[in-house]
C-alpha cells in the first residue's frame, strides 16, 4: 500500500493488555509442545473448547490466527496463495487465509512464530455450514486425520430438544474417540470441572457487560473483542476466570469513579458482522464525533449470549452441547434477532453498524432481519456497507469513512431534531 | 406431438400441472432439494413440487440478502416475494448450506402467504446416531403433513409412494444409459427438461410419459455427436441454456451430476421394511450434494460417471457464491486434473454474461 | 439570512447563494485538479451574479468530497445529510433521493421529518457514475450531453454485461467494431448504469416520491431508463445538480439559527 491509511485500535483497559499477553503466552505454549514432539490439533468452527483443555491438547484455531496475522497487516498475502490454489474470493476469507498459511512454502516471521502443522483435525459446520469443507483441503495437504463433528441447525430456539442435544453429544464423544485414539487423553473429571468453570466465566462476562451498560461506557468494543477472546478460547480454564475476575474489577472501579471511553458521550453504536482487524482504529474513528461503539455481536459468539444455569457439571458432554446448539450464530435467526433487539435496548444503543463480509455466507444473512427488528421494536436505524475485516485487499478507506460519516451525522441530526 | 415434445411442453407450463391437481381440492407442497422426502408428502395425498427459478435479474429479494448471497436462493427469494409461489400450501426447505438456512429466516419473516418449514438433516452421513436423530425429525415432519392434508399416512401408504418415487428413477436412469453410447439417443439439454419435467409431474403421469419415451428414442442418434464428451457438474442448472451453449459449442453432453439431473435419480431405495427407516438411509448412506459429508463418496461417484459414460471433459458450473461447489471443485481439482481435463467456471444464475461463459467453453473444448 | 453552500464535487464544484428561502444565484464549475481555486473562483462569479460580497454571507456550509479543502470557514455536512436536505426544500413531499456524482452514487430514504432512515453509498468501482460515462462518451466520440438523447433512439437491446468500466470500455470498443449502431450500444450503456443504481435503490428498498439529482440527472436516457427499472416515475428537480450544495447552505443558516 502505497499510504497507509489504516490504525490499530486505541485500548483504554490494562486487562486486556494482560488478555493480549495471554493469547500469545497461549500460541507461544503451543509452538513449544510441537517442537517438544507433541501432537497439535487444528480445530475449525466453534468446537467446545473444554473438551480440548481437559485433554491438555495444543490447538491452532481457524477463526483465531487469520485475525491475528490480519491485526499485523499480513493477511493478503496467504489469502491470495489460497486463491492461487483454485479457491475463489467468494469464500471465507477467514478460511483462504488458513489455508494459504497451510500451503505457504515460506511464512513471515511472525505468522512462523504461531504456526505449527496439524497432527490432527477437529472440525465442524458449526457455525458455517458451507465453509466446513475447507478443512479437508488441508487434512490432504497435511496428509492429517480429521473428525467432523456435525451440528443440527437451531430449529429450536431456546429449548434444544434432547434427542437433538442427544445427537451432538454423541458427536462430542466422536471427536474426543478420535482424539484418544491420536495420541490424547481426555481427563473426564478435568471435563466436569471445566464445566464449573465455564459457568463462572459465562456469568462473570454477563458482570462485564451490566458494567458496559453504563453511561459513558468504560469499555468500547476495540477492548470488547480482545476481551473476548477467554470466552471464545479459553472456557474452562481457571486462566479465564482469573481474566474475566480482573477485567471486572478494573471497570466497576471505572464505573464508580464515572471513568467514560470518551468524555461526553453522544451517541452509542453496536457493530455487527466482523470487525475490522486490519484497521481497529476505525471503531476510534467516530469519536470524533462523541460516538462510542459500545459493543459487537461478535462478543456474543460462544456463549457470550446465553443463560449458563442450563449447565450441569454431571453431564458435561450434554452441557456443552447445549452451549454450542443455541449459540447465537447457528441459525435459524430467532436467538440472533431476540438477543441483538434486548442488547440494544439494555446498552442503549442509538444505532446499529452492520459491515458485510463478502465472502461470508453466514453472518450478511442476519444482517436485514436484525435491521427490520431493531427499527420496528426499538426505532433504532442500521446502516449496511460492504466491508471486508480481514482481507486487507478488499479494503476501501475512502467509502467507508464516508458511510460512518453520513450514518453518524444523520443519528446526530435527528437527535438534534427531537 | 412426440413425448420429448410433450416433455418440453410440461417443463415451459408447469402451472398446467398445478392447475390440474388443485382442482380435487388437493394441496401442493413446495419444496428446494432432493434431501426432502418428496415420498412422506406424497403418502399423505399432496405433491410434492421442485420449486425452480427463472433466469430473471434480481429485484426486491437483494433489498433482504446482501448481494454475496448465492444467487440461485435470492432468485427464488425474488420470485416468492412476487408471490410466484402463491399456490403452494406450504414451502419445505432442508439444511443444506448457509445460503438456504437463510433462505429459510427470510421466507418466515417475509413471506406470509406461504408457511415454510425446515427439515432439520444431518449432514454427515453413514452415522447412526445422526440416523436417530434425522428419524425424529422425520417424524416430525410427517406429523406435519399429515396435519396440512388431513390424511394419515400410513406403512402401506408410504411404501407404496417410495415405490412409485424409485419407479421415476428408476425410468430416468434407464434414458440416462441411452447417453452412454457413442452416439447417445438423447442430448444433454433433452435430457435436462425431461429430467425436471418428471421431477414436476405428479408421478403417476411421469412414469408412463418416461415408459413411452425410452420406447420412442431408444434407436434414435443424436445429430452433432463427435465431439469431445463431457460431464457436468457443479450447482443447481434449471434451465438447459448453459448445456446448450456446451453443445453449440461442439461438445457433447454425456452426462450430468446435477440435482436436476443425475443426483435426482442415481439412486433408489434399499428394500427395508420400515418405510421410515428406509427414507433415512436413503438420505444419508450416500453423499450426493457437496454440502455433505465425507465427500470421498462423491469423488467415487464421480470416478464411476467418467467410467461409465466414458467422459472426456469435466465442466464445473458453479453458481456465483455457491460456497459448497467452489470448495469442492478446489478441492477435488488436482486429483480429478489427473483423470480427465476439468474446467471450473463460474456462471450467473440469470444468466448474464454468457459471451464469455462461451469463449472459455470454445476454448475448453477444443482443447480437448 | 444570506447564506452559502458549496458542494466540492470530483468532477464539478457547485456554489449556492441562499437569502433566507430563496435561492439568489448559483454557478457551476469544473473542478479541475485544484478544489480551492475552482471553489474560489466558483464563490467569485456567484457573489458578482447576486451583486453581493462575501462579508453579506452570514455562514457557509460545504459538503462534497473536497469539503475539508474548501478555503472558507464553513459548517461541513455530508452529501447524505445535505442531499436530504435540499430535496426536501425543491419537493417537500419526496421520501427519497438518488444522487449521481462525478465518482459517487447515492441512494437515500427519509421521512417526514426530515429524518434520515436509510441510505447507500456505492463502492469504489466507478461504474454507474459521471465518470463512467464521460469515458464510454469518449470511446464512442459522442458529446457526453447528447448521450442520453441517443440512446433513446435505439432500435436494439444490447447488453454491456461488464461491470468494470475499463472492461465495458473494451466491451464497448469492440462492438464498434463489429459496426453495433452507437445509439444501441449507448442505450446497452444506459442500461448497465441504471441497473447498478437500481441495485442500489433496491438494497434500501427505495420507492415512493423519489427525486434524482445530480449533473446526471439531465441525461433523458437514464432517467428514462431509470423510471423503466424502477418502475415509479422519478422526478427531476429544475437545477438538479446544485440540490448537494443548497441543501450545505440550508444546513449553514440550520446551524446559525
Amino acid at each position: 500500500m502505497a499510504t497507509k491509511v489504516t490504525t490499530p485500535g486505541k485500548k483504554n483497559l490494562q486487562t486486556t493488555l494482560e488478555i493480549g499477553k495471554a493469547i500469545r503466552a497461549y500460541y507461544e505454549g503451543v509452538k513449544e509442545a510441537k517442537s517438544a514432539g507433541k501432537p497439535v490439533i487444528w480445530s475449525y468452527g466453534l468446537v467446545p473448547r473444554e473438551i480440548f483443555h481437559a485433554a491438555d491438547a495444543p490447538v491452532l484455531y481457524l477463526e483465531h490466527l487469520p485475525l491475528m496475522i490480519g491485526a499485523k497487516q499480513l493477511s493478503g498475502r496467504y489469502i491470495q496463495l489460497a486463491e492461487e490454489e483454485g479457491f475463489s474470493r467468494d469464500v471465507c476469507a477467514f478460511h483462504r487465509c488458513f489455508l494459504g498459511c497451510a500451503v505457504a512454502k515460506d511464512r513471515d516471521p511472525y505468522l512462523e512464530k504461531l504456526f505449527v502443522s496439524p497432527d490432527l483435525i477437529i472440525a465442524s459446520n458449526l457455525p458455517c455450514m458451507s465453509e466446513s469443507k475447507s478443512f479437508l483441503y488441508a487434512a490432504d495437504h497435511h496428509n492429517c486425520p480429521y473428525y467432523f463433528l456435525d451440528a443440527p441447525i437451531n430449529t429450536w430456539g431456546k429449548d434444544i430438544p434432547d434427542y437433538a442435544i442427544e445427537y451432538f453429544a454423541g458427536q462430542l464423544q466422536g471427536a474426543i474417540d478420535s482424539m484418544e485414539e491420536h495420541g490424547f487423553k481426555v481427563d473426564m473429571d478435568k471435563l466436569k470441572e471445566s464445566i464449573n468453570l465455564t459457568k463462572k466465566m459465562m456469568g462473570l462476562w454477563n458482570e462485564i457487560d451490566n458494567c458496559r451498560k453504563t453511561v459513558p461506557t468504560p469499555m468500547s468494543t476495540v477492548d470488547g473483542i480482545t476481551a473476548a477472546y477467554p470466552l471464545i478460547q479459553l472456557p474452562g480454564t481457571q486462566l479465564g476466570v482469573t481474566l474475566f475476575e480482573r477485567l471486572l474489577e478494573e471497570l466497576k472501579e471505572k464505573v464508580e469513579k464515572k471513568q467514560g471511553v470518551i468524555e461526553d458521550e453522544k451517541l452509542r453504536l453496536m457493530w455487527f458482522g466482523v470487525p475490522p482487524f486490519y484497521n481497529m482504529g476505525l471503531f476510534n474513528y467516530v469519536e470524533k464525533y462523541g460516538a462510542v461503539v459500545v459493543k459487537s455481536m461478535v462478543e456474543y459468539i460462544a456463549g457470550g449470549a446465553f443463560d449458563p444455569s442450563k449447565m450441569d457439571p454431571k453431564k458435561p458432554l450434554e452441557s456443552l452441547a447445549y452451549k454450542a446448539l443455541v449459540d447465537i450464530v447457528n441459525p435459524t435467526y430467532p436467538n440472533m434477532v431476540d438477543f441483538i433487539v434486548k442488547a440494544v435496548e439494555e446498552f442503549k444503543i442509538d444505532g446499529l453498524i452492520g459491515v458485510v463480509k463478502r465472502s461470508c455466507g453466514l453472518l450478511p444473512g442476519y444482517m436485514r432481519l436484525v435491521k427490520d427488528a431493531v427499527y420496528k421494536d426499538k426505532g433504532i436505524p442500521t446502516s449496511i456497507f460492504d466491508l471486508d475485516g480481514l482481507d486487507i485487499r478488499e479494503y476501501d478507506d475512502v467509502t467507508s469513512k464516508a458511510n460512518l460519516d453520513s450514518f453518524v451525522e444523520s443519528l446526530l441530526a435527528s437527535k438534534r431534531r427531537q | 406431438m412426440g413425448t420429448l415434445e410433450t416433455m418440453k411442453d410440461i417443463f415451459d407450463n408447469p402451472n398446467k400441472i398445478i392447475e390440474e391437481w388443485k382442482k380435487d381440492g388437493r394441496k401442493v407442497v413446495g419444496h428446494r432439494c432432493m434431501y426432502v422426502p418428496e415420498e412422506i408428502i406424497h403418502a399423505a395425498g399432496m405433491l410434492p413440487y421442485p420449486t425452480f427459478g427463472t433466469p430473471e435479474p434480481i429485484k426486491k429479494a437483494d433489498s433482504y440478502f446482501q448481494p454475496c448471497a448465492c444467487e440461485f436462493v435470492r432468485n427464488l427469494f425474488d420470485l416468492a416475494l412476487d408471490k410466484k409461489f402463491g399456490f403452494l400450501d406450504s414451502m419445505v426447505l432442508c439444511n443444506t448450506c448457509d445460503a438456504v438456512r437463510h433462505l429459510y429466516n427470510m421466507w418466515d419473516t417475509y413471506v406470509d402467504s406461504v408457511p415454510c418449514y425446515m427439515v432439520n438433516n444431518p449432514q454427515k452421513m453413514y452415522d447412526e446416531s445422526g440416523f436417530k436423530f434425522y428419524r425424529m425429525e422425520l417424524e416430525k415432519f410427517k406429523k406435519l403433513m399429515e396435519d396440512l392434508s388431513g390424511n394419515k399416512i400410513t406403512d402401506e401408504s408410504l411404501k407404496k409412494s417410495i415405490e412409485l418415487y424409485d419407479e421415476t428413477r428408476k425410468l430416468l436412469k434407464e434414458l440416462n444409459d441411452l447417453r452412454k453410447r457413442d452416439i447417445p439417443a438423447i442430448s444433454g439439454s433433452e435430457f435436462l427438461v425431461t429430467s425436471m419435467a418428471s421431477m414436476l409431474m405428479p408421478k403417476e403421469k411421469a412414469n408412463p410419459l418416461l415408459r413411452k419415451l425410452i420406447d420412442e428414442v431408444k434407436n434414435r442418434e443424436i445429430k452433432n455427436a463427435d465431439g469431445p464428451r463431457i460431464l457436468l457438474t457443479g450447482s443447481i442448472i434449471d434451465n438447459p441454456t448453459l448445456i446448450e451453449l456446451v453443445e453449440d459449442m461442439g461438445g457433447v453432453v454425456a452426462v450430468d451430476d446435477l440435482c436436476t439431473s443425475a443426483k435426482y435419480f442415481w439412486y433408489t431405495t434399499k428394500p427395508n421394511n420400515d418405510p421410515m427407516d428406509a427414507i433415512v438411509r436413503f438420505n444419508l448412506e450416500r453423499t450426493l450434494c457437496a454440502c455433505a459429508h465425507p465427500s470421498e463418496d462423491r469423488y467415487d461417484y464421480l470416478q464411476e460417471l467418467i467410467r461409465e459414460f466414458n467422459v472426456d471433459g469435466i465442466i464445473y458450473f458453479n453458481i456465483k457464491y455457491c460456497h459448497p461447489f467452489v470448495y469442492e471443485s478446489a478441492i477435488f481439482r488436482k486429483k480429478l486434473e489427473e483423470e480427465v481435463p476439468t474446467l471450473t467456471l463460474e456462471v450467473d444464475h440469470s444468466l448474464s454474461g454468457l459471451g464469455q461463459l462461451k469463449t472459455r467453453v470454445q476454448a475448453f473444448i477444443e482443447m480437448l | 439570512m444570506l447564506t452559502a453552500g458549496i458542494d466540492a464535487g470530483s468532477l464539478s464544484t457547485k456554489v449556492v447563494i441562499l437569502n433566507q428561502d430563496k435561492i439568489m444565484a448559483y454557478e457551476v464549475l469544473a473542478t479541475g485538479i485544484d478544489i480551492g481555486a475552482a471553489t474560489k473562483r466558483a464563490m467569485d462569479n456567484v457573489l458578482e451574479k447576486a451583486g453581493i460580497s462575501l462579508q453579506d454571507v452570514e455562514s457557509i456550509g460545504s459538503t462534497g468530497v473536497g469539503k475539508k479543502k474548501v478555503p472558507y470557514k464553513s459548517v461541513q455536512g455530508t452529501e447524505v445529510v445535505c442531499d436530504t436536505k435540499g430535496a426536501l426544500y425543491f419537493y417537500p413531499k419526496s421520501n427519497g433521493v438518488i444522487d449521481i456524482g462525478g465518482e459517487n452514487c447515492r441512494a437515500i430514504k427519509f421521512d417526514a421529518e426530515g429524518n434520515i432512515v436509510d441510505f447507500a453509498l456505492n463502492d469504489k468501482c466507478a461504474s454507474g457514475t459521471g465518470i463512467f460515462l464521460d469515458a464510454m462518451a469518449k470511446a464512442l466520440r459522442v458529446k457526453p450531453e447528447e448521450m442520453g438523447e441517443l440512446s433513446l433512439q435505439s432500435t436494439e437491446d444490447i447488453e454491456v454485461t461488464s461491470m468494470c468500466s475499463v472492461f465495458a470500455e473494451s466491451e464497448v470498443v469492440s462492438m464498434i467494431h463489429r459496426k453495433v449502431p452507437k445509439n444501441n450500444i449507448l442505450r446497452g450503456i444506459h442500461k448497465s448504469i441504471a441497473s447498478r443504481v437500481v441495485g442500489l435503490a433496491n438494497r434500501i428498498l427505495l420507492e415512493g416520491n423519489v427525486i434524482i439529482i445530480g449533473g446526471i440527472a439531465k441525461n433523458i436516457g437514464l432517467v428514462t431508463t431509470l423510471n423503466e427499472l424502477m418502475n415509479s416515475e422519478l422526478t427531476v428537480p429544475e437545477k438538479p445538480e446544485v440540490v448537494g450544495a443548497l441543501g450545505a447552505a440550508l444546513l449553514a443558516r440550520e446551524r446559525k439559527e
